[in-house]
Parts: structure tokens; C-alpha cells; sequence
């Protein structure tokens, strides 16, 4: 069989909002053994999961930022003489 | 910050901990300062801003304790307070109303199934940037915290001022309101779901 998702999409498994513990890490044992033990078994959680991890990944690798201006550290520490010990 | 009895640092040892402690985070600093703002000349006044109080409020600082998290609470609270009081944003909605709003059910039924991992891999690094800083400041907040800087949910709370249970559903609703501007961005790219 086809797996085709309904036109209304489908409807969203309650275990979504806690998935997020084991994308952060922050998933206690037991959390984390049902949430795997569920991923394997519901394909929607299992792609949203894929897709959740990989958004963490890549906004780590490219939200990171500009360069820092070179001269910020040194008119912080020029503002933090001037303002007297 | 509040709760921790004051320390009394010597000269030597309160410029030992600004450098050692304080300043090796200062492009994660400048970042959180540029994605609160969007703006660089003002990350660059928030990120001062933020080190000259850490300077002057150092005795509150306690040894060993997480200084990235320290400073990023009063990098917050200096966002909140000076920053977005002086450009008062007149159509800004309160946030209480736009959590209010996101904690309707609707939200989640909103996920679309068309946002793949393919699709994701076919797009650059722009179109999650752009889709983070479109997002609500306090949603961006707490995946720049949580995605970017990797700190746990009890540190957030700490940073934001806020019970970990909220940290979790905001998260959750920044997540879905990323997902939906991606999912927009992938249509506009043309995918097909
Ligand atoms: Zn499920």
C-alpha cells in the first residue's frame, strides 16, 4: 500500500509537541523510550522528527552570524577604563 | 542574577573573570545582539551595553556558576527595557497576545506535510536565516537559545524569566511558525508537495 496523505493533510499525533525532547535532548529515559519506541511505528512523527533535526542542524551551521567588528572588544574595555575601577 | 549572595572580587580578580569568563563570548554575544535587533549598529550597542553591566554588576556574578547564560539574561533584559522601551514599535502586538493567539490548537493542524527533508536539503543557508529573523522576537529568541547556543530548557527559563513549561510550548510554537514561513518559502521555490 501507498502511503498518500489526504488532501487536509494529515492529522497531527499527540506525541508531536513532545518530540521535541529528544531532538534537545532533554528527554528523560522513559520519555525517551516511548518516543523511539513510537517513532518506529508512526510514519507522520517519524518525518516530522527527521525534519525537526535537521532544521536544528541547519540553523546551527548557518544562523551563526557575521564577524564580530573588530573594534567592539576594544571599546568595551576602553568604556569600562574610562568609567573608572 | 538576583538570588546569589554578592561576591566581593578583588580589582585583579574581577578583570581575570571578564576576560577569561565574559569575553570569549562575545561573538555569541554580538549574534544574540544582531538577531534581537536585525540591525548590526545596534548589536554592537546591545553587546556594550550588556559588558559594561556585566562589569558593573560583577559581584552578582557567582564563580562557576554559567556565565554564557548570565550574560545572555542581561542581554535580554537590556533588550526589553532600554532597547525596544526607546523605539516604542507602534503596531508592535503585546506578546501575551500573540502567545495567546499561538496556543490555539490551530497551529499544529497548520503543519504541512510538504515540508520534506528533501526540500530542506535543496535550500541554503538564506532561506532558514530569513525565515528565523521573520519570526516574532520571542519565538526567534528561544531557537537562537535553544538551537543556536544549545542551552537547556532549565537555562532558558533562567535567561527568559520564565517557567520551563512555557519554554517548551514556545518552543513548539516557534518550531511550527518556522516550519510554516520554510514551507512558504519552498512553494515560492517551486516544489511540489
Ligand atoms: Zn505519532
Amino acid at each position: 500500500m501507498q502511503n498518500t496523505n489526504p488532501p487536509s493533510g494529515p492529522t497531527p499525533c499527540s506525541c508531536m509537541k513532545m518530540l521535541q525532547l529528544i531532538v534537545d535532548g532533554e528527554a528523560t529515559a522513559e520519555e525517551e523510550k516511548f518516543l523511539r519506541d513510537h517513532l518506529a511505528e508512526c510514519i507522520p512523527c517519524y518525518e516530522q522528527y527527521q525534519v525537526d533535526q535537521l532544521i536544528k542542524t541547519m540553523i546551527k551551521t548557518t544562523c551563526c552570524g557575521g564577524q564580530v567588528p573588530q573594534t567592539l572588544a576594544e571599546q568595551i574595555r576602553m568604556q569600562i577604563q574610562a568609567n573608572g575601577r | 542574577m538576583d538570588e546569589s549572595p554578592r561576591q566581593n572580587y578583588t580589582a585583579a580578580e574581577k578583570q581575570a573573570l571578564f576576560d577569561n569568563e565574559f569575553m570569549p563570548h562575545m561573538r555569541s554575544m554580538y549574534n544574540f545582539g544582531y538577531r534581537l535587533t536585525l540591525n548590526s549598529d545596534d548589536a554592537q550597542d546591545l553587546v556594550q551595553d550588556t559588558y559594561l553591566k556585566a562589569y558593573r554588576f560583577i559581584d552578582s556574578f557567582q564563580k562557576g556558576t554559567n556565565a554564557k547564560a548570565w550574560l545572555f539574561r542581561i542581554m535580554k533584559n537590556s533588550f526589553i527595557n532600554d532597547y525596544r522601551k526607546k523605539r516604542k514599535e507602534p503596531n508592535k502586538v503585546d506578546y501575551q497576545e500573540v502567545e495567546a493567539y499561538y496556543n490555539s490548537e490551530d497551529v499544529d493542524r497548520q503543519i504541512t506535510p510538504d515540508l520534506r527533508v528533501d526540500v530542506l536539503q535543496g535550500m541554503l543557508g538564506d532561506e532558514i536565516s530569513n525565515a528565523l529573523n521573520a519570526l516574532d522576537v520571542d519565538f526567534r529568541t528561544v531557537i537562537i537559545l535553544c538551537d543556536l547556543e544549545g542551552f537547556k530548557y532549565e537555562e532558558m527559563a533562567k535567561i527568559l524569566d520564565i517557567p520551563i513549561g512555557t519554554v517548551r510550548s514556545r518552543l513548539h510554537r516557534a518550531r511550527n511558525l518556522l516550519k510554516e514561513k520554510l514551507t512558504e518559502y519552498a512553494r515560492q521555490m517551486g516544489y511540489k508537495s
